[in-house]
């Protein structure tokens, strides 16, 4: 009774813990970033603060969309359009955009973490705005009747310069996937400590035991694989594949194990395991693997390409070993 | 050592080592490797094979010198 209670628990812990994943990848995502001010200064037609710069930094590389808007703070609406340009630490381009009080034109555009700088313009006749569309090409949209500034006094504007994520379809969808698979593997892990039958109780005695034997094994080869692979790094061997992968192959080589000795000692299908349906599972995931590694090769991802490969060797190995077994198995006479 | 007894009674039964494993609720592997001497099983198991086969414990697991 108290393991069922410390395994819900634990169940419920595992769905907290993949929603609260789920929820701040979502909110980091939503982050936006936002300048406001009461800068924009024109006196006699002529603007004050032209050129004014703020930064800003972008905490996580991601495609954004950046707008500019103006309000009048005195209630009247002046005709003029303000301009940003955005720049990044090094001075590089990145993007410009206009704006006023109605209409705003949105730049797409994409970036990584760091410090940007932007600048801000108030485009108070035909002239300028034009020139400003010419030097940074835009989308402005002209035909407003801009004012005569010449006989203005002063006029305030608060303005608003945001950048926010690009709303992504894909993402978005794969968010909502991820948390109804989180809660619905989180249920089932519930339903299958609750139901009184562990995970332990499909496999008889024999099993268990010999399973144990077979988790031994795959340890230890880990283990002597591990040295191996900080020796090669500690002689200064450069091999043409990355330290993830590395280590990744050895998981590999160790589930190759594992699935060796299991297969040997009769304990690799469960009691209410049909082998029949596993090896159906596993051509059909080699298939997919192999279709899915020309279409890396086609690419030209070689990393994933070689992850695959991986997968390719362990189910062609693991088929082969099971059609071994099948073999000895029918030979032996009751 | 191989269980010949155990396989004796089984055959008198007219049962496959699949069935007595199914009764059992273990793998034919397992009737199979306890019959060639390969596995020792539990007590348990020992008391479920010999309810099943209708015999007693020491007339299936007891070596007599």
């Amino acid at each position: 009774m108290e393991k069922k209670i410390i395994k819900i628990i634990a169940a419920i812990g595992l769905i907290i813990i993949a929603l609260g994943t789920l929820v701040s990848y979502s909110v980091s995502l939503d982050k936006n970033y936002t300048q406001i001010g009461t800068d924009m200064l024109i006196e006699d037609g002529e603007p004050l603060t032209q050129g004014m710069k703020f930064e800003f930094t972008i905490d996580s590389e991601n495609d954004y969309i950046g707008h500019i808007k103006w309000r009048s703070k005195s209630g009247r609406a002046p005709e003029f359009l303000t301009g940003a340009v955005m720049t990044d630490a090094d001075g590089n381009f990145i993007m410009a955009c206009t704006g006023d009080e109605v209409a705003i034109d949105t730049e797409e555009l994409h970036l990584k973490k760091g410090t940007y700088e932007v600048a801000l313009y108030t485009l108070t006749s035909e002239e300028a705005a034009n020139e400003f569309r010419t030097n940074y090409k835009t989308g402005i949209t002209l035909g407003k009747e801009f004012e005569n500034y010449s006989d203005n006094t002063e006029c305030q504007m608060e303005y608003f310069f945001k950048i926010s994520p690009a709303v992504n379809v894909v993402g978005l969808i794969k968010i909502i996937l991820s948390m109804i698979m989180s809660i619905a593997g989180g249920l089932l892990l519930s339903a299958s400590f609750t139901s009184g039958k562990s995970s332990s109780q499909v496999y008889d005695e024999r099993q268990v035991a010999n399973r144990g034997i077979a988790y031994k094994y795959s340890f230890y080869t880990l283990l002597v694989y591990c040295i191996c692979a900080a020796t090669v790094d500690l002689l200064g061997v450069k091999l043409p594949i990355s330290i993830g992968l590395i280590m990744f192959f050895g998981v590999m080589v160790a589930l190759g194990v594992f699935v060796t000795v299991a297969l040997w000692k009769d304990c690799y299908f469960a009691l209410n395991d049909k082998r029949r349906n596993v090896v159906i599972f596993l051509s059909i995931s080699l298939v997919i693997f192999i279709a899915s590694l020309i279409n890396n090769l086609k690419y030209g991802f070689v990393e994933f390409a070689a992850v695959n490969v991986s997968f390719i060797v362990l189910f062609i190995f693991t088929l082969a070993v099971i059609g071994i077994k099948s073999v000895i198995d029918s030979k032996e006479a009751e | 050592m191989k269980n010949l007894k155990l396989k004796a009674a089984r055959a008198a039964m007219d049962m496959s080592q699949d069935d007595l494993a199914k009764l059992c609720g273990v793998s034919r592997q397992t009737i199979n490797a306890i019959e060639k001497g390969d596995y020792n099983p539990t007590i348990n198991l020992c008391k479920a094979i010999c309810k099943t086969l209708g015999k007693t414990l020491d007339e299936l697991f007891w070596d007599e010198e």
